[in-house]
């Protein structure tokens, strides 16, 4: 279902961005220990070789940015999107947007009167000095 | 060595064929890229990492952190989704190459 995964998808962005980062910071270690190794294995210095695929991979700090950059992109692109074609939607129903405008407009303001009266009445201290 | 400047989506295209006979970890399909194409594209980790996770959000690849040989990995598989797309993909590449070929026959 497409909503249930865009959903999900924003939840696991937003909520669990920071189990991510640390899910892809495991995930690029391993990425330069195994490059790591086979220059090691191929009979570059450990340090050397350390420093080499650093270098080549332009740096853990700018790939995790690049990762996270493109996933908060996705998320507001993909909201956008999602708003725009909302509203597209609405406009070409305008019974059904009207009646749901009222219906939104008249509970709100129900509610708000109601917890006006109710303030005034049973909260608000009364205007004497006791 | 070329650059994938080509189109952005050509990467994810490449990972999801790599992906079709089996699942791999991120180093194993840069490689993998490398030796199909006969080294004309070396995926550097800017590149692929983004372009793993742009495809893992949206569902076509699957990632586990497996064991393999005592290291921990994150292993990537193509999903049903994944599949689906690859072939919508493939065909989209063959009309843009074809389309070129046209375009680019001696005159």
């Amino acid at each position: 279902m497409r909503v249930a995964s865009r959903l999900s998808s924003i939840w696991r962005t937003l909520v669990r961005g920071r189990a991510l980062d640390a899910e892809l910071a495991r995930e690029l270690a391993a990425y330069v220990d195994e490059l790591v190794e086979r220059r090691v294995r191929a009979g570059q210095p450990r340090a050397d070789a350390v420093r080499a695929v650093t270098v080549e991979m332009g740096g853990l700090e700018s790939v995790t940015e690049l990762v996270r950059e493109d996933r908060m992109g996705r998320v507001i692109e993909e909201t956008i999107r999602d708003v725009v074609y909302s509203w597209r939607g609405l406009r070409r129903a305008p019974a059904f947007t009207l009646a749901a405008l009222a219906t939104l407009a008249l509970g709100v303001g129900a509610v708000t009167a109601i917890f006006s009266v109710a303030y005034a009445l049973l909260v608000q201290p009364l205007p004497f000095r006791d | 060595m070329a650059h994938l400047d080509l189109v952005k989506g050509t990467l994810g295209l490449l990972i999801l064929r790599t992906l079709e006979l089996e699942p791999r970890h991120g180093v194993a399909i840069a490689d993998r890229i490398a030796q199909t194409t006969r080294g004309t594209f070396q995926v550097k980790a800017g590149s692929l990492f983004p372009a793993l996770h742009r495809l893992e959000q949206d569902g076509a690849i699957a990632g586990e952190w497996t064991v393999v040989d005592g290291r921990r990995l994150k292993t990537y598989r193509l999903t049903a989704a994944g599949r689906r797309q690859l072939a919508a993909a493939t065909r989209d590449w063959a009309r843009v190459v074809e389309a070129m070929r046209l375009v680019l026959e001696p005159r």
